[in-house]
């Protein structure tokens, strides 16, 4: 059986096990049945788990190990003047074998016999069933083929048998166990707690990889590129060698790039922080309760624009409106500007710094405000010297998670900030960030085996350095801020 | 906000609010005639009236819910930060109506302050703690004259020796009954002229509550105090006059050893008696 078709059989052996167990309980003790330790529902668990998970377990094993020890053994056996070829050539006989396998797999047994005759007849035969194969398939191919086929029918057998064993004795073994003293809820509970571990090891664990894979492929950059020359290069030049262009390797400054994302982002901060901050006071300390629940969600709303659509904005709307004052004031400014691109990504951030601030503010103790009217002071003096100082810390982590939140974005800085890596400090200049340029080197059909585009990952594993780094004070900010309180 | 009009409620209470006596010279410190609060469309206070003497405790007594908190949140206009909440009647302090339509909630809370149930030190040093009434009011002229302030506010709220040498430490790492006596001072601090206390007691243990006491009492020489207590030993030890409270009506005021000793009510003999409560 295949693997689906056995751990579906699987499934259905638990399901019935489960119902076994269910009713097994119940007659444990039909008179009192508080006697029982677990509820029948637990034991019906136990016994599922039982017969299905040990057999699980050791097929997603067994199908995980399987393939690389088949190759093994079929490769031992090619002959000798394949196995002193290099690794490529190894791998591409295997392929073959592996192809003419499956081709084998559709043939009735006449055929078979023809193809074994004949290699050209054995490539049509193949061909019409749906395999393609580049040569014609000689009869040692077809021999290791035949011996990759016979190993994986002798392990499927085996599988089978095995996985049969296991449901059985596990089920006859929890089946035994049943009685009324049985910790069948712990035992149930103890998978349960392990698989809901399981499930949230899983976005842990895919951050590290992906960590770790970024970081693997920058130690490949920098193998051709300094790491010093990387971080401290004022000049941003890839230039993307054409074949055969010896020395051709350009520069790789990170600062301007580095320069580009930091301005963008303090520009957008400049936008945010204000308008977010001034908000979140109106919502929080002065707003009537319906308004503040109308406005909150309204501003929330903003976070839930695609960027794009607001690269839209900045290049159609914005970026042209700061060019027609720029010309009416006498001031030169770019379409794809830092201005540009700052503020329509302020506005990008605003809600995430006025809603963490309302959220904030509003989490101050109501006792401080009445302590401090108490004394006489008046609504405006009581949030500027007793809500806002108090609240302080939570908003400073506030507006460092949103500037994280600037520093990572990447569409709006595409479409409005311009692809000129430049050192400037015009804000009414293009520049562009450390985003646009992973987005610039990976875009179309690359080999990740050059200077070029392995950059692109050192790019990423700066702005992943910079971002964690501001989020995990921002978080650490907040949460200590809020132990203050709680 | 004034009105002069008798609610329903006002023929239950005992206390059938005699006739302002205007341009008389004035006897009490604290004066309440017809007092109603209303929550919504809930009535909590049905017209109250009362006269509070200066330089002495009155404390407010009642189970959970008779309205005393509320009635003592009017002399201060406290009840004006809720949204929901509305008072009709008059109190006047030192003569002047507080709910006069030319008088700002905040001017009166600067005469009136208050204590809260649980101590409330705002985030920051114990001196600025201290010092931000004076602040915010322009009390000082100097910084050697907000020290002095900041000092003898400490000195009267009996905490001074305590933390003497870190005036500059966080108001909020102090103990429970230190911080209380924190907040006492710093409504001390504005000078005002009465001082109110919403259960100052009930977040403390006992030794703090006995310093607290001890306090009240020696403050009691210079300021007109109103405490509102559930603890009745504790009404008994501090004050001079009580005023029982019940389902939103004032039952009965008296010295507070005619309270104890000899109610005149039913209720209050229930509830001093530990019938009710």
């Amino acid at each position: 059986m295949s693997l689906s078709a056995l751990l579906f059989c699987l499934l259905l052996a638990a399901m019935v096990a489960f119902v076994i167990g269910f009713w097994r309980a119940k007659r444990l003790s039909p008179d009192n049945p508080r006697a029982v330790h677990s509820r029948p529902g637990y034991h019906g668990g136990y016994l599922a788990l039982w017969t299905a998970l040990p057999a699980i377990l050791v097929l997603l094993v067994w199908s995980a190990v399987e393939p690389r020890f088949i190759q093994a053994e079929v490769e031992s056996n090619l002959p000798a003047q394949v196995l002193e070829g290099s690794e490529g050539q190894i791998g591409l006989a295997m392929g073959v074998v592996r192809s003419v396998a499956t081709g084998l797999e559709r043939l009735t047994p006449a055929e078979v016999a023809a193809a074994k005759a004949s290699p050209k007849e054995a490539q049509r035969l193949f061909e019409s069933k749906g395999v393609v194969i580049a040569t014609p398939p000689n009869a040692v191919v077809i021999a290791s083929a035949e011996e990759l086929n016979n190993i994986r029918h002798l392990s499927r057998l085996a599988k089978t048998a095995v996985a049969a064993f296991l449901a059985i004795f596990g089920f006859i073994f929890a089946f035994r166990k049943l009685s009324p003293n049985l910790r069948a809820r712990n035992r149930v509970e103890q998978v349960v707690i392990l698989a809901l571990m399981a499930a949230s090891s899983v976005a842990i664990m895919t951050t590290v990889g992906i960590v770790l894979s970024v970081l693997f492929e920058s130690v490949e950059f920098f193998k051709h590129v300094s790491i010093i020359d990387f971080l401290t290069g004022t000049i941003w030049d890839p230039r993307f060698a054409s074949a055969g262009d010896a020395g051709g390797q350009g520069q790789f400054g990170l600062l301007p790039l580095m320069w580009g994302t930091l301005y963008i982002s303090i520009v957008a901060l400049v936008v945010a922080v204000p308008i977010g901050l001034l908000a979140a006071i109106y919502m929080s300390e002065y707003a009537h309760p319906k308004v503040r629940a109308t406005v909150k969600p309204a501003l929330e709303m903003l976070a839930g624009i695609p960027t794009i659509v607001y690269g839209f904005f900045a290049v159609v709307t914005v970026g042209p409106f700061l060019n027609f004052v720029g010309s009416e004031i006498g001031l030169v400014i770019q379409p794809t500007s830092v201005l540009t691109a700052g503020i329509v990504m302020g506005i990008m951030i605003i809600p995430f710094v006025s809603s963490l601030s309302d959220d904030i503010i509003s989490a101050i103790p109501n006792a401080l405000r009445e302590g401090s009217y108490g004394l006489g002071a008046t609504q405006s003096e009581t949030i500027k010297r007793v809500v806002l100082p108090a609240a302080l810390p939570g908003i400073v982590g506030a507006i460092l998670l949103a500037a994280s939140r600037a520093i990572g974005e990447t569409m709006i800085v595409v479409l409005a900030a311009g692809i000129a890596a430049n050192l400037t400090l015009n804000p009414a200049e293009s520049v562009t960030t450390i985003t646009v340029k992973i987005v610039s080197q990976l875009t179309g059909d690359l080999e990740f085996n050059t200077p070029q585009t392995l950059v692109a990952f050192a790019l990423g594993f700066t702005l992943f350095i910079l971002t964690l780094g501001l989020n995990v004070y921002a978080l650490y900010i907040v949460r200590k801020y809020r132990e203050q309180y709680e | 906000m004034v009105d002069f009009s008798i609610e329903p409620g006002a023929l239950n209470s005992s206390l059938a609010a005699p006739a302002l006596p205007t341009g008389q010279p004035v006897d009490y410190k604290i004066t309440a005639r017809n007092v109603s609060v209303f929550y919504g469309e809930k009535q909590a206070l049905f017209s109250v009236g009362i006269d509070i003497p200066d330089r002495s405790v009155m404390a407010f007594i009642g189970p959970s819910g008779c309205g005393k908190s509320t009635f003592l949140r009017c002399f201060n206009r406290m009840n004006d930060t809720i949204a929901s909440a509305r008072v009709k009647g008059e109190i006047l302090v030192q003569g002047k109506n507080i709910y006069g339509p030319d008088v700002d909630p905040v001017q009166v809370r600067a005469r009136v302050g208050m204590v809260f149930q649980k101590p409330n030190p705002f985030p920051k040093t114990i001196f600025e703690n201290v010092a931000y009434g004076p602040r915010i009011h322009g009390l000082a002229k100097s910084k050697g004259d907000l020290e002095e302030i900041v000092v003898k506010s400490l000195q009267r709220a009996g905490l001074f020796n305590e933390v003497k040498d870190r005036l500059d430490g966080e108001g909020t790492g102090l103990s429970g009954g230190q911080q209380q006596r924190l907040c006492i001072a710093r409504a001390i601090a504005v000078s005002p002229e009465v001082i109110l206390m919403d259960e100052p007691c009930s977040a403390l243990d006992p030794i703090a509550t006995a310093k607290i006491e001890e306090l009240i009492d020696e403050l009691r020489e210079n300021y007109c105090i109103v405490i509102v207590t559930h603890n009745m030993q504790q009404a008994a030890r501090v004050s001079q006059r009580t005023a029982f409270f019940h389902l939103g009506y004032l039952v009965e005021e008296d010295t507070t050893d005619q309270i104890f000793m000899n109610p005149k009510d039913k209720r209050t003999q229930d509830y001093i008696t530990g019938r009710f409560g």
